[in-house]
């Protein structure tokens, strides 16, 4: 009974909402976008059209999936599975506060899979044995290592300050204050970085909708591209519920009703920046991209773990003044 | 190549080396052996060059998987004793995997068979380099390593001057002759290694001194095959006539500085009984004298077929000898008379 | 926990048989991940987590280019994979191989000194891999020194030998 409880019911307690989250965060996103380009967006399925993400995903699920003759069966329909459950895994070290595992390197353990995640997207566009795709996913390879350099540097600057790996840390580390009032060039860093790690706008190479049709994702219909799909939308609530527990989670007190509705609220202030993003912004020129990360982001981070590290050193001997 | 560059890459060169040998942890000495590695490649591909380009590739494919494999034995060392020091290893299977990859990354028979294919397409000094300082970092390894397990020493030693002498023999490029020699003469270092260590040292220092000149006369006349050594008589006279006398010292012929190693071997392995053992490598040096015979042969005693029209070259360049061969050329052929100094040094 | 382990262990096996079984470049590089996610799980096994999560982010990173640049030179639009017949021959060669290691490792016991050096960190505080890396950085810098002047002097050896339009090394051809 135990064991039905600690690994079915508490996964499934977690992933049931996270993808519900997922759905009205389409929903969301059309609503305003369409309102940004003064349309009304999706309003018939049901009141302002609450309904809308529900019959999309019946319309996905019930279509039969296409399969290209010449694509790796195995690999063509592992890739999308593969993405959904590590996007979903990476929620397991979240605190909400309290968290499904509780892991020491829990950030570190986050940064790794979401360079895994980028597997799938490789292993989409090779397998599925079309040039579009192969583009889309040798994108989706250079964007992702690149960016994962950056991401990874600013978090080392945010581990010196808090430290420690685990995600717990960072919620008592800001007890206090948040981070981002001195960290916030590190805070605009990380949050770009993570644009470009999910792979949105002005990022979203990867799927290049006017030169490259659909990216990485062309020969995918129904089931295993609503998979994808899901990934995707996962991974932009995760990345920014992670942007809120590192830079911006000062509840003052740490295990009061609260701080799951705080994080919540923060986490729904940043996604709308993502799609406020989408709607302003026009994609990058590929050479911009890759300047951006390595001529900019990689010297400001090294220079800032640097610094905090001095700062650091020189504050040591300081008595707390709580 | 940059000489900023090629000025770092010879340092990385020479402190690799120098790494491995001031080390007595495995680690230390894996990295040396690394950076020598990585050092060297620039360098050998320095020429832009397909025969050398592919010489860099071959010798970097060849290099890693031994480094890898002296890492790995390291590492099972230290998990079964604890320790990472080299001249304390105990057990079996980690010494024999350490010797097979020390021999590997010098060329050694039976996995010698890159080292000519390597040297082929290599300019002759770059060769110098990877016939004799490249072999110092390993061969010091194997040096520590000595009396460890006599089977596998032996069994390198004699399979090398056996196909060293083989492969040498139908050869008509002179790189791969000289990458031929060396794998013998690397093969009479490791037989008389775990008897006398110091011996072996010795025949390393000769060896040295030995291919020195040889490499370096090739490279001055840019003599890459055996049917242009005869052109050496117009060029250099006086070399064409001393480069007999150079081989047979490299192939160990009496009067000569290459006997002195060859002589000692096989008087240790004569004192401590091992006849059959001594029978089976002097009889396998003959196989690399023929060859050495037969490049003294070519050079010195045979005319070049196309006639010479014009002056002999050597008559409007007088003072064409380089000063360092001049230094190289006598103690690789004179030593011999010294052979109670130097015993007494090494021994 | 003893579960987890063999079956990684078992992972690493099978896998890097196909590592080396596989002609084509794709595989081979795409089994080496499952490989290196088993081998960073049989570390975490023994304690190193900080060390097996790095070696896993650095490894992915490597094996994501090393597949891009596959992807990008060699045109096999057919390649072989286990499911051909000479390289599961040569798959099953292998793995009988590593079983005959096997049991001549632990069923004869031939080798001699297997009583491994792991039990000796039982009482320590910290993980095994956090006091490897203060070590590091205090006692044996000098050891951190030559290692790092070794990364950057391969970067230097790769930025020579692949620099250029035509005067790279490796174009020359």
């Amino acid at each position: 009974m135990k064991f039905i409880i600690t690994h079915i019911i508490h996964p499934l307690l977690l992933i049931i909402p996270i993808l519900l989250a997922v759905a009205f965060l389409t929903l969301l996103e059309r609503k305003i976008l369409g309102y940004m380009q003064l349309r009304k967006g999706p309003n018939v399925v049901g009141p302002f059209g609450l309904l809308q993400p529900i019959a999309d995903g019946v319309k996905l699920f019930i279509k039969e999936p296409i399969h290209p003759v010449l694509a790796s069966p195995l690999m063509f329909n592992a890739t999308p599975i593969m993405a959904l459950s590590i996007a979903l895994l990476m929620w397991a070290p979240i605190p909400l506060p309290h968290s499904l595992t509780e892991l020491n390197m829990g950030m570190l353990f986050i940064l790794a899979f979401s360079s895994l995640s980028v597997y799938a997207v490789m292993g989409a566009g090779w397998a599925s044995n079309s040039k579009y795709a192969l583009i889309g996913a040798i994108r989706a390879i250079a964007q992702t290592i690149s960016y994962e350099v950056s991401l990874g540097l600013v978090l080392l600057g945010v581990v010196l300050l808090v430290g420690g790996f685990s995600l717990q840390t960072f919620l008592y580390a800001q007890e206090k204050m948040s981070l981002i009032w001195f960290t916030w060039p590190l805070c605009l860093m990380w949050f770009i970085s993570t644009i470009a790690e999910t792979n949105r706008t002005p990022f979203d190479l990867v799927e290049g909708e006017s030169e490259l049709v659909s990216g990485f994702n062309v020969e995918y219909a129904a089931g295993p591209f609503a998979l994808f799909f899901l990934a995707e939308y996962t991974n932009i609530l995760l990345m920014n519920s992670i942007s809120v527990i590192l830079f911006f989670g000062s509840e003052g007190v740490l295990n009061s009703e609260m701080s799951t509705w705080s994080l919540a609220l923060k986490t729904c202030a940043l996604a709308t920046c993502f799609l406020w993003i989408r709607a302003t912004l026009p994609r990058y020129r590929y050479d911009q991209l890759m300047h951006l990360t390595w001529e900019s982001f990689l010297p400001l981070a090294l220079g800032f773990v640097i610094i905090t590290y001095m700062v650091l050193l020189m504050t040591a001997g300081i008595p707390p003044l709580d | 190549m940059n000489p900023i560059t090629l000025s770092m890459f010879t340092t990385a060169l020479l402190s690799g080396t120098l790494i491995t040998l001031s080390s007595t942890n495995w680690l230390m000495a894996w990295m040396g052996l690394e950076i020598n590695t990585m050092a060297i490649i620039p360098i050998i591909a320095r020429k832009h060059h397909p025969r050398a380009t592919e010489a860099a590739t071959k010798y970097f494919l060849i290099q890693a998987p031994a480094a890898a494999t002296i890492l790995f034995c390291a590492i099972t060392n230290a998990w079964m004793t604890g320790q990472w020091e080299i001249n304390q290893m105990s057990t079996d299977l980690p010494i024999i995997l350490i010797l097979i990859s020390l021999a590997f990354k010098m060329g050694m028979a039976p996995v010698h068979s890159w080292l000519p294919d390597v040297l082929q397409g290599l300019d002759l000094m770059t060769g110098l380099v990877l016939s004799t300082w490249q072999k110092l970092a390993p061969f010091y390894l194997i040096l520590q390593l000595h009396s460890t397990h006599s089977l596998t020493l032996i069994l390198l030693g004699t399979m090398s001057i056996l196909v060293g002498g083989w492969g040498g023999l139908n050869q008509t490029q002179t790189r791969k002759i000289l990458a031929y020699s060396s794998i013998t003469h690397m093969g009479w270092m490791l037989v008389i290694l775990q008897f006398s260590p110091e011996l072996t040292l010795m025949t390393f220092t000769l060896y040295v001194t030995m291919t020195l000149p040889v490499f370096m006369i090739l490279h001055q006349n840019n003599t890459l095959s055996i049917n242009k050594l005869p052109i050496l008589a117009t060029h250099t006279p006086t070399i064409s006539a001393l480069i007999p006398l150079l081989l047979l010292s490299l192939g160990g012929l009496p009067p000569l500085t290459g006997f002195i190693p060859k002589w000692l071997i096989i008087q240790k392995m004569s004192h401590l009984g091992l006849f059959g053992l001594a029978t089976i490598t002097a009889l396998s040096g003959l196989f690399s004298l023929y060859f050495y015979l037969r490049l003294s042969y070519i050079s010195s005693i045979t005319m070049s077929p196309s006639s010479n029209l014009t002056t002999a070259t050597w008559r409007l360049t007088p003072n064409s000898i380089p000063l360092g061969l001049k230094t190289t050329i006598v103690p690789s052929m004179m030593l011999l008379p010294l052979t109670p100094m130097i015993n007494s040094l090494l021994l | 926990m003893t579960f987890i382990m063999y079956i990684a262990l078992l992972v690493m096996v099978v896998g890097l048989g196909a590592v080396v079984a596989h002609p084509s470049p794709y595989f081979g590089s795409l089994t080496l991940v499952v490989v290196s996610g088993a081998a960073c799980v049989v570390l975490i096994v023994y304690g190193g987590t900080f060390l097996a999560l790095v070696m896993f982010l650095v490894y992915l990173g490597g094996m994501l280019v090393v597949f891009a640049y596959t992807t990008a030179l060699a045109a096999d639009s057919f390649p072989y994979t286990l499911t051909y017949g000479d390289v599961m021959l040569y798959w099953t060669l292998y793995m009988g191989l590593s079983l005959i290691c096997y049991v001549k490792c632990t069923v004869v016991g031939v080798v001699e000194g297997w009583d491994l050096f792991e039990n000796w960190e039982e009482f320590g505080i910290f993980e095994s891999d956090v006091r490897g890396m203060a070590l590091m950085y205090s006692d044996v810098g000098s050891l951190l020194l030559i290692g790092g002047w070794m990364l950057l002097l391969t970067l230097i050896a790769v930025l020579e030998l692949c620099r250029g339009n035509s005067r790279g090394a490796l174009r020359a051809v």
